[in-house]
């Protein structure tokens, strides 16, 4: 029995006309850590929410625990949520901000009080119980609310956006600081973030919305290496995919400058319009002329990689080579294409032309 | 089942929360307008309709002109001055003053204190042979008017009085609206070497503007109901100089018992109101700078 | 050197002018407060004598035998307390489901609301004279106070100050848990108890101040309210010359509990009153 489970939820707001999720279907187990991620506006909060029980569910099933909680309440749903503007009560000090939750369920004092301490105590807050939210900084007021969750000892964790207020420094070690409570605690999490790199480093599966729709849903691995459309391809990774314009004939793929790429070890019929993805490390500079000629813009050096900036075929590229590669800005140079790693989507509806998992399987 | 419970819910926190609002505010209301159309004189159980007969009785009575025209005579005398004055004290108590919080208290102790017992300190002050402001003027050698004994300057002594209440509760409204304009406005206009009154006219009195249309509209209509200094000062008198639409309506309801009448004129005050609030509301499109 | 000398100078004449300005306004008061200090020959005195030659603190006991100020003070007090606390629970209920619940008609209910706070309030008096009257409590105290509790200036502020709250804020205490009454007194009200106590304070002030409605409803003088008291006080001792120095001191007792709540509170006054958001 999965933990949750959405069958053909769907979202239409009393104030907006059009329906902004459509059709959902996903089965959450015990102990995973789900994300959800998508641009803006794409339905990620309004999910959640349904979730919560902060959002009525317009049509569709939501079970937890085998049970159908449509009609069930927020405060019954046994859920604990962190919110992006953390959402502490301002008139509240941090131990009775963590301790909000326990209050509610009429706990005794001293359990609180227990509760509430090694809550603290897991998140460094010990010292601050005493202090109002306002005199914390964003990294403590966000490890408060993930004390509030903690304690109560929610089977659900919730979380939207709850790092994006932190500067980049706090979110990496945050980032680590969550990943390590889902260790610890093992409780089954959804976590919603419009930031890739959040969902690719902290997920167990990944479900990427976009624009009410689930695109894919899979580990970061299945994700990036084998995202089964174009939305996912572009989204997922950085610096993102770079496409080029092409066609498949006779198992040839061919640029549509009529450059021939090489050969698909998958034969897929012919195609005339494809878009081609590579990610910017299945490309390499050439030592001869392959043909596919690149000008080169600009140079940027990232730690331990080169970012080669230019443009070929009428597109912008980026490839990443090692720092040891000597280009000059306006410089020419010949781009060798990983054929075995190239991903295919029909230009029209933007769907994956092969699965590269089955092809490799 | 959701359904009832939300519903259940909204009569708790909505339906009984209402009802002192609906018994004394929209069922009287609305009684008040059908009562204009009879003959109703309280005491009596029966009464006849008589259609709009009360209102062509007003429209028709120089009385009702007579407080019409006091009405609006007070009205705009007191909200005007008051406006104007609130601004300047406002202007003058800066923030960063120092005793800035003891200077705007004065200014504003008036407000605190009952009207009705303000009205008699004032109608005592006004007295004309004995009272202070008479005195003073003899002093300087200034005309002593009768103030409140005369037909000619009643109206007025009360204004002052009703003016002298208001305006440090104006200030504190404009206090904080100048307190929001950007400091960098003011450094503008000085780089530019704009006059007091350019810099009135550019910065301040613009960018106040919305405080200004909430202090038009609340003190119009609580000219409109001005009532305690008018009963204790003169009652409506001399010789009805200060006899507003509202006093009208008070003596008719609640010394002559004639309730048809009374609130044939309670409505047109009604609608004075409304039109009043309105227009206020319409004007502010076109001028008030938010 | 010189500079500095004439911004002295200039700064000395802004605060004479502020002091000049401020002793004006407050003036009647000093004025009420040294008449009935007076004697009634002092201050009937031509030329006036500004200040009474031995203060006679003995005309507010005069006053108090002449008239229970004491009760009417309380009845005043004790009648506006009430109301404030009723308003203040009715109020936060509406102003409530006007914020955070989702129904039909709630912008219906909250223009008529609107409509009701520009209207004067005096229009509604002939039906809710009757309505009280057929409650059977004319001539009493709970006539006043229920008439009272529906303050419109209340629910329209409360609703504001309800708005500012942030959303997460309110759906993190329903998420963990809370239901609609914790909410509204664990979150919104503290949360909003700066406007709830300016407001409070202002119709505090307000219904000990009023006149007309309650002068209608109370006739015995075991029920007067300070003002109603303090105008039958004045309209049957004024004809008597001599008695103006007790009118005086009677205004003074009735402006006194206004006065000391003032003091106390100025700042909640001064700060309060021009950015609670007063201002719909
Ligand atoms: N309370 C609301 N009322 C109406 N539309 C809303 C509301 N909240 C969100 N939406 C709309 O629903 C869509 C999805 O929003 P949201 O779930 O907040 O996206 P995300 O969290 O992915 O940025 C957007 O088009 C947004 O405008
Ligand atoms: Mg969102």
């Amino acid at each position: 029995m999965p933990k949750i489970k959405m069958t053909s939820i769907k979202k239409k707001y009393d104030n907006k006309g059009e329906e902004v999720i459509h059709d959902f279907n996903l089965d959450i187990e015990e102990n995973e850590f789900i994300v959800f991620v998508g641009p803006s506006g794409c339905g990620k909060s309004t999910t959640l929410r349904m979730i919560a029980g902060l959002e009525s569910i317009t049509s569709g099933e939501l079970w937890m625990d085998g049970k159908l909680v449509n009609d069930v309440q927020a405060k019954d749903r046994d859920i604990a949520m962190v919110f992006q503007n953390y959402a502490l009560f301002p008139h509240y000090n941090v131990y009775d901000n963590i301790a909000f939750g326990l209050k509610m369920k009429k706990y005794k004092r001293s359990f609180i009080k227990e509760r509430v301490e090694q809550a603290a105590e897991i998140l460094g807050l010990t010292k601050y119980l005493k202090r109002k939210p306002k005199d914390l900084s964003g990294g403590q007021r966000q490890r408060v609310a993930l004390g509030r969750a903690i304690v109560r000892d929610a089977h659900i964790f919730l979380m939207d956006e709850p790092l994006s207020n932190l500067d980049a420094k706090l979110r990496i070690q945050m980032r680590k600081e969550i990943i390590n409570l889902h260790r610890r605690l093992g409780t089954t999490t959804i976590y919603v973030t419009h930031d890739q790199t959040e969902a690719m480093t902290m997920a167990s599966r990944i479900v990427v919305l976009n624009d009410g729709y689930i695109e894919q849903i899979g580990t970061p691995e299945q994700v990036y290496n084998n995202p089964q459309s174009k939305f996912v391809a572009e989204f997922m990774g950085s610096p993102p995919m770079n496409f080029l314009e092409g066609s498949v004939k006779g198992n040839q793929l061919m640029l549509d400058s009529g450059e021939v790429l090489g050969e698909l070890s998958q034969s897929i019929g012919d195609v005339e319009k494809v878009d081609i993805g590579i990610r910017s490390e299945n490309i390499d500079i050439a030592a001869h002329d392959t043909g596919i000629n690149m000008t080169v813009n600009h140079v940027e050096l990232m730690g331990a990689d080169l970012h080669i900036h230019g443009n070929a075929d009428g597109k912008e590229i980026v490839i990443r080579v090692v720092p040891s590669e000597k280009v000059a800005v306006n410089e020419q140079v010949s781009l060798r294409v990983n054929i075995d790693m190239v991903h295919l989507f029909d230009a029209n509806t933007g769907k994956a032309l092969f699965d590269r998992e089955k092809v490799n399987a | 089942m959701i359904r009832l419970k939300k519903a259940g819910k909204l009569f708790i926190f909505l339906g009984i929360p209402m009802i002192p609002l609906i018994v004394f505010w929209f069922v009287p209301m609305i009684v008040s307008l059908w009562l204009s159309l009879t003959d109703w004189d309280y005491i009596s159980p029966t009464f006849n309709y008589v259609g709009m007969d009360n209102y062509t009785y007003a429209f028709t009575s120089d009385d009702f002109y007579q407080a019409l025209k006091n009405t609006v005579v007070f009205g705009v005398f007191t909200v005007v001055p008051t406006i104007i004055i609130g601004l300047l004290l406002a202007m003058l108590l800066r923030e960063g003053l120092k005793g800035i919080t003891f200077f705007r208290s004065l200014m504003f102790s008036p407000w605190i204190t009952p009207m009705v017992a303000m009205s008699i300190v004032w109608a005592w002050i006004y007295e004309p042979d004995i009272g202070l402001l008479n005195q003073v003027l003899g002093w300087l050698h200034l005309p002593q008017p009768e103030w409140l004994h005369s037909s000619s300057s009643a109206l007025w002594s009360i204004i002052i009085v009703t003016v002298w209440k208001n305006a440090g509760w104006a200030m504190l409204f404009y206090s904080d609206a100048l307190q929001k304009i950007p400091r960098d406005l003011y450094e503008v206009s000085n780089l530019e070497g704009s006059s007091w009154w350019q810099k009135m006219r550019t910065v301040v009195i613009p960018l106040v503007s919305p405080t200004t249309l909430f202090l038009g509209i609340m003190l119009a209509i609580e000219s409109i109901q001005a009532y305690d200094q008018i009963q204790v000062m003169t009652q409506g008198g001399p010789s009805g100089s200060t006899r507003t639409l509202l006093y009208m309506y008070y003596q008719m309801a609640f010394e002559q018992f004639n309730m048809g009448q009374a609130t044939a004129i309670s409505t047109i005050i009604v609608i004075i109101t409304g039109i009043l609030a309105l227009t206020m509301f319409y004007a502010s499109k076109r001028w008030v700078h938010y | 050197m010189q500079n500095n000398k004439k911004s002295n100078l200039k700064q000395f004449g802004f605060y004479l002018l502020l002091t000049i300005l401020g002793i004006l306004m407050v003036f009647p008061l000093i004025w009420m407060l040294l008449s009935a200090l007076k004697s009634p020959g002092e201050i009937f005195a031509v030329p006036l004598k500004w200040l009474p030659e031995v203060a006679q603190w003995g005309n507010f006991k005069e006053a108090l035998e002449l008239a229970p100020f004491g009760l009417y003070i309380f009845n005043s007090t004790f009648t506006a307390l009430v109301i404030v606390i009723f308003q203040f629970v009715l109020s936060c209920m509406i102003a409530y489901a006007l914020t955070q619940m989702k129904f039909k008609g709630r912008t219906l209910v909250f223009n008529l609301i609107l409509i009701t706070y520009m209207l004067p309030t005096e229009a509604t008096y002939v039906p809710s004279y009757t309505i009280v009257a057929k409650m059977g409590l004319l001539d009493t105290l709970s006539g006043v106070i229920i008439s009272n509790i529906a303050s419109v200036f209340t629910i329209f502020l409360l609703r504001q100050a309800f708005m500012q709250v942030p959303k997460d804020t309110i759906e993190a205490a329903r998420a963990y848990g809370a239901g609609d009454f914790t909410i509204l007194w664990k979150i919104m009200i503290p949360m909003s108890k700066s406007t709830i106590f300016v407001v409070s304070l202002i119709s505090f002030v307000k219904m000990y101040n009023n006149y007309l409605w309650p002068s209608l409803i109370v006739k015995s003088e075991k029920n007067y309210l300070i003002t109603v008291g303090l105008n039958k006080f004045f309209t049957s001792q004024g004809s008597f010359a001599d008695k103006w120095p007790l009118i005086m001191s009677a205004n003074v007792l009735s402006v006194i509990p206004l006065l000391i709540l003032f003091i106390i509170l100025h700042k909640w006054f001064i700060k309060g009153i021009g950015d609670t958001g007063l201002k719909g």
